[in-house]
C-alpha cells in the first residue's frame, strides 16, 4: 500500500537537502583543503629543492677563495699552478652557472612544471639573488686573468733555480688583487646566500605551518563529513527500519483479518497487496493483477456483475457522492455460488463494501472490503422463519377464535375423514395408469372439498395448505404418465396437513383449558363474600360450545363464505337459506359439500360486479337462495338459484372447444341439455384466471359427483341476465348414506 | 429582502402528489428554495429551463419520460446541477444506471425527515 502523499512528500524534501548538504561539503573540502593544501606542498616543495640548489652552490664562494689562495702559495713557492688553476676554473664556473640559474628564476603557472629554482622567483628572495649576481659579476672580472692563463709561469735554470717568468709576474699580481678582492667580496656573497637560504628556510616554514593549519581543517572537515554520513546513514536505517516495521505490520493485519481487501486501479484489476482471507473467501491464489469481473464471473448472476461492474465505475466519477450510493451497492449483500472441482457447489453470502482512496486531490484506488456475511444471513432467515411460524399460529388461532365452535368441531371432524380417506386412498395399491387416475380424482374431491370448507369458515392456514395440495394433484393430472413414485411428494403434503390439523386440536384444547380457568377463576370471587363484580353464571359456556338450531350452521358458514369470497372478487351477495333443519343427519356432510361449492361458483360466475348490476336495473347485491325441500318418499329436493348473469351457451361450448373437452363440429350439433351437461364434465371451468376459488374447473364436476355418489339427480336451468337455477334430487334417507361415506 | 436569502434553487420531480409535498415541507435546509415541481420527465425538463434549479430530487419510475432519461437531459441542460434519485429500491440496476447518467445520489423510498435532510446535506457537500 502507498503511503500517504504528505509523508512522501517530506521524503523527496529530506533526500533533496541530503543531497545539497553533501556537495557543499565537497566544495567547502576543495576550496578550502584540497587547493590551498595542493598549493602549499608545491610551494613546500619548491623551497625544499631550491633549498638544496642554494646549499650545495654555498661551497663555490669557498671552493673560488680556497683556489686562488693555493695559486699565490703555489706562485711564490713556484710549485705547480696548473691544479689550483683547474680547481678556480671549475669553482667558478659553478658559480657563475648557480647564479644564472638562480637569477633566471621565473614565477610559473599552476600547472607548468617547476624547476629547481622556481622558490627563488619570490621577490624578497630576489633582492638577494639579484645582490649576490651583481657581486660575482664584479668579482669574477678579477678572476678573468686566472682563468684566462695558460701555460708555464716560471724559469727554470740551474742557476738561479726557479723564477716567475714576466707572464708569472703577472698572473702573481692578478692572484694578489684577486685575493684582496675576495676578502670583501666573498663574505658578501657568502651573506648573499645565507639571506636567501634563511629566506627559503622562512618561507618553507611558513608553508609547513600553513599546511598543517589546512590538514588540520581538512581533518575537521572530514569528520564532520564522516560524523554527517553516519548520521544520514543512521536516519536512513531508523526509517528503513520503520518502513520494514510497518510493512510487517501490514502484513501481519493482512493476514490475520478476517475480511478480504483489496485495491482496485482505475482499470477495476486487484492490486498486488491483498489480505489472506481474500484467497481463502474467493477459493483462488491469482489475485494480484486479475480484473474485478473475472473475479466475480461465474459466482454472481450476470445481471448482479454487470451492475456491478457499472457500479465500481460509476465510483471514480467525481460526479458520485460516496455516502449516497451506499444504499444501491448490488454486492452489499450478494449470494456467490462455488462450484467445487468434485462437481458440487456451494453457497456462501458476501458483503462488498467499497471506499475511495484518494491520493491528493483524486481518486487513486478504491479499497474493496469484503466479509462472509453467511451465518448473519442464515440467522436473519431463521428468525424471518420463525416470526413467519408465530404470525402463522397466532393467525390461527385468532382464526379459531373467529370460528364458530359448532362449525369448528364439525369441520375437525369431516376433514380428519377426508384426510383418512385421502391417506387410505394413498395406500391402495395400484399398477395400471386408470387406477393412478382414478386415485387422483378421488383424493382430488376430498381435498377439495377441506379447502372449501376452511375457506368458508375462514381457516386460512388450512385453506393454504390444501391449496398446495391441490395444485400437486392437479399437475399430476396434467401428466400424461402415471407412475406410482409421482405420489410420493403427496405423502409430505398429507402429513403436513395432518400435523397441521392436530396443532389446530391442540390449539383448542389449550383454549378450552384457558376457559377452564377463566371461569374457575371467575366463580372463584363470587363464592366469596365479597363478588367483585356482577358475573352472571354459565356466561362463558356460550363462548365455545353452544348447541345451534339444526341447519343454522350451515346457513352462517354460507353467509361468511358468500361475503368473503364476494369481498376478494369485488362483488356483493348474500345468502338466503330456507328448510335446512328438514335435512336428515345423513345428508348434512353431502349437501354442505354441495352448497359450499355451489356459493363458491354463485359468486364467482354468477353475480355480477355491482356497477353492471345497477347497470342492468338490478340491486347491486345479489343473492343466493338455497331451498331444502322434504318431499317424503320421493327424498329432498336442494335449489340453488342465483340472480346472476345466467349460463351462455356460447360460452360454455368455446370454454369446452378451448379445453379440448369436445370438438368443433361435435359441440355444432349439440342441443341445450347437452351443452350444461358440459359443465358438470371434468376439467370445465370458465373462468380464465386460477385463484383459491374458482378456475381448477372442478366446482361443478365436483357437485355431480356428490350428487351421483348420493345416488341423486341433478338438473340446471337459466336465463341469460336473470338467473341460474341448480335442482338436486337426493333420494330418502334409507338409499343414502353409505355411498357418500365411502367415497 | 433579508440576509438571508437561499443562495440555491430546488427542483422536486415526483409523480406522486403527496411524495412532492412531503419532500416540500420535510427539506429544511436553510440554503435551499424549493421553485417548483413536476409530476413526470417532460414537464420537469420545460420548469427546469424556466427556473434553472441547482438541486434536483428526482423520481426514477414517472409517465411521459422516465427519472432516468430526464437525469439525462438535465445534465445535458445543466452539468453542474446536483441530483439526488429519491425512489423505492425495487431493482438496483436501474438506480445504478440512473448514477451512471449522472444522477450524484440516491436516497431510497420510504424516508424519514432526517434521511432526507442528511441525504441533501450530503449532495451539497462543499457547496
Amino acid at each position: 500500500m502507498k503511503s500517504p502523499k504528505g509523508t512522501e512528500a517530506g521524503a523527496n524534501r529530506r533526500v533533496r537537502l541530503d543531497i545539497i548538504l553533501i556537495v557543499a561539503a565537497c566544495v567547502a573540502f576543495l576550496g578550502v583543503v584540497f587547493i590551498p593544501g595542493l598549493r602549499l606542498a608545491k610551494s613546500l616543495s619548491n623551497d625544499a629543492s631550491a633549498l638544496k640548489f642554494v646549499s650545495e652552490r654555498r661551497s663555490y664562494t669557498l671552493a673560488v677563495r680556497n683556489a686562488v689562495e693555493t695559486l699565490q702559495d703555489r706562485l711564490d713557492s713556484g710549485g705547480y699552478v696548473q691544479a689550483p688553476l683547474d680547481q678556480l676554473r671549475k669553482a667558478g664556473e659553478g658559480l657563475s652557472d648557480a647564479v644564472t640559474r638562480m637569477s633566471g628564476a621565473r614565477e610559473i603557472g599552476v600547472f607548468d612544471t617547476p624547476t629547481e629554482t622556481t622558490a627563488l622567483a619570490d621577490p624578497q628572495i630576489k633582492a638577494s639573488v639579484t645582490a649576490l649576481d651583481r657581486e660575482w659579476s664584479a668579482y669574477r672580472a678579477h678572476l678573468a686573468p686566472l682563468v684566462a692563463f695558460h701555460g708555464i709561469p716560471f724559469y727554470d735554470s740551474e742557476s738561479a733555480g726557479t723564477h716567475l717568468n714576466p707572464e708569472g709576474r703577472k698572473l702573481a699580481d692578478a692572484t694578489t688583487l684577486a685575493l684582496q678582492e675576495a676578502r670583501q667580496a666573498i663574505p658578501r656573497m657568502d651573506a648573499d646566500f645565507i639571506a636567501v637560504t634563511d629566506a627559503l628556510e622562512k618561507s618553507a616554514a611558513a608553508s609547513t605551518s600553513r599546511l598543517s593549519l589546512v590538514m588540520l581543517v581538512g581533518l575537521v572537515l572530514a569528520a564532520t563529513m564522516v560524523s554527517f554520513a553516519i548520521m544520514l546513514q543512521l536516519a536512513r536505517k531508523k526509517q528503513e527500519e520503520a518502513v520494514r516495521d510497518a510493512q510487517a505490520q501490514m502484513q501481519r493485519i493482512f493476514a490475520t483479518m478476517k475480511e478480504g481487501l483489496f485495491l482496485l486501479d482505475r482499470d477495476l484489476v486487484i492490486g498486488s497487496a491483498y489480505s489472506a482471507a481474500t484467497k481463502d473467501l474467493f477459493k483462488r491464489d491469482d489475485l494480484a493483477g486479475l480484473s474485478f469481473e473475472e473475479l466475480l464471473k461465474g459466482l454472481v448472476p450476470e445481471k448482479t456483475l454487470d451492475t456491478a461492474m457499472k457500479f465500481a465505475r460509476v465510483l471514480w466519477s467525481e460526479r458520485t457522492k460516496e455516502n449516497l450510493v451506499k444504499s444501491i451497492n448490488p454486492l452489499g449483500e450478494v449470494e456467490v455460488r462455488f462450484q467445487s472441482e468434485a462437481g458440487g457447489a456451494s453457497t456462501q453470502y458476501l458483503e462488498f463494501d467499497f471506499h475511495r482512496v484518494r491520493a491528493g486531490d483524486d481518486i487513486a484506488y478504491l479499497l474493496v472490503s469484503v466479509s462472509d456475511v453467511s451465518a448473519r444471513v442464515a440467522l436473519a432467515n431463521e428468525l424471518k422463519a420463525s416470526q413467519e411460524k408465530t404470525q402463522a399460529q397466532i393467525d390461527t388461532l385468532l382464526n379459531l377464535l373467529r370460528v364458530d365452535p359448532n362449525q369448528l368441531s364439525s369441520f375437525l371432524g369431516d376433514s380428519d375423514a377426508a384426510l383418512q380417506m385421502v391417506n387410505s386412498i394413498l395406500r391402495e395399491p395400484a399398477r395400471e395408469e386408470a387406477a393412478f387416475r382414478k386415485k387422483v380424482d378421488s383424493m382430488f374431491r376430498q381435498i377439495h372439498a377441506i379447502k372449501g370448507e376452511a375457506a368458508a369458515i375462514g381457516l386460512t392456514t388450512v385453506e393454504e395448505r390444501a391449496h398446495g395440495f391441490e395444485e400437486n394433484l392437479r399437475a399430476l393430472r396434467e401428466k400424461r404418465e402415471l407412475t406410482g413414485n409421482d405420489f410420493l411428494p403427496l405423502i409430505v403434503k398429507l402429513d403436513d396437513l395432518f400435523t397441521h390439523m392436530q396443532s389446530i386440536r391442540e390449539l383448542l384444547g389449550q383454549l378450552s383449558r384457558l376457559q377452564e380457568v377463566v371461569r374457575n377463576t371467575g366463580r372463584a370471587p363470587a363464592a366469596g363474600a365479597k363478588p367483585a363484580r356482577a358475573t352472571k353464571p354459565g356466561a362463558g359456556e356460550s363462548t365455545i360450545i353452544e348447541p345451534l338450531a339444526a341447519g343454522a350452521d350451515l346457513a352462517i358458514m354460507l353467509k361468511q363464505l358468500a361475503e368473503r369470497v364476494g369481498l376478494e372478487n369485488g362483488k356483493a351477495a348474500r345468502v338466503e337459506i330456507a328448510g335446512a333443519a328438514a335435512l336428515p343427519n345423513a345428508y348434512r356432510r353431502v349437501v354442505k359439500d354441495i352448497a359450499v361449492q355451489a356459493v363458491r361458483n354463485a359468486v364467482m360466475h354468477g353475480i355480477e360486479a355491482p356497477q353492471a348490476r345497477r347497470d342492468a336495473g338490478k340491486d347491486p347485491c345479489g343473492v343466493i337462495r338455497i331451498e331444502v325441500a322434504d318431499q317424503g318418499a320421493e327424498g329432498y329436493r336442494l335449489t340453488i338459484e342465483d340472480d346472476g348473469q345466467g349460463l351462455a351457451t356460447e360460452k360454455i361450448i368455446a370454454s369446452a372447444v378451448q379445453k379440448g373437452l369436445v370438438s368443433e363440429a361435435e359441440a355444432a350439433t349439440f342441443g341445450p341439455k347437452q351443452v350444461m351437461r358440459l359443465l358438470f364434465r371434468p376439467g370445465f371451468s370458465t373462468y380464465e384466471k386460477a385463484t383459491k376459488d374458482a378456475g381448477r374447473g372442478v366446482g361443478m364436476n365436483l357437485i355431480a359427483n356428490l350428487v351421483n355418489e348420493s345416488g341423486g339427480k341433478i338438473g340446471v336451468s337459466t336465463s341469460p341476465g336473470k338467473f341460474t337455477r341448480f335442482t338436486i334430487n337426493l333420494p330418502a334417507t334409507s338409499a343414502a348414506g353409505s355411498s357418500h361415506e365411502a367415497a | 429582502m433579508d440576509g438571508r436569502v437561499a443562495t440555491l434553487k430546488m427542483m422536486i420531480v415526483d409523480d406522486s402528489n403527496i411524495i412532492r409535498r412531503r419532500i416540500e415541507r420535510s427539506q429544511q435546509i436553510d440554503r435551499l428554495e424549493v421553485v417548483g415541481s413536476a409530476s413526470n420527465g417532460v414537464e420537469a425538463v420545460e420548469l427546469f429551463k424556466r427556473t434553472d434549479p441547482d438541486v434536483v430530487t428526482m423520481d426514477l419510475t414517472m409517465p411521459e419520460m422516465d427519472g432516468i432519461e430526464c437525469v439525462e437531459r438535465l445534465v445535458a441542460l445543466k452539468p453542474s446541477v446536483l441530483i439526488l434519485v429519491v425512489s423505492a429500491l425495487a431493482d438496483k440496476a436501474t438506480a445504478v444506471e440512473a448514477i451512471e447518467r449522472g444522477a450524484n445520489g440516491f436516497l431510497c423510498k420510504p424516508f424519514t425527515d432526517r434521511q432526507l435532510n442528511g441525504a441533501l446535506e450530503e449532495l451539497l457537500g462543499g457547496r
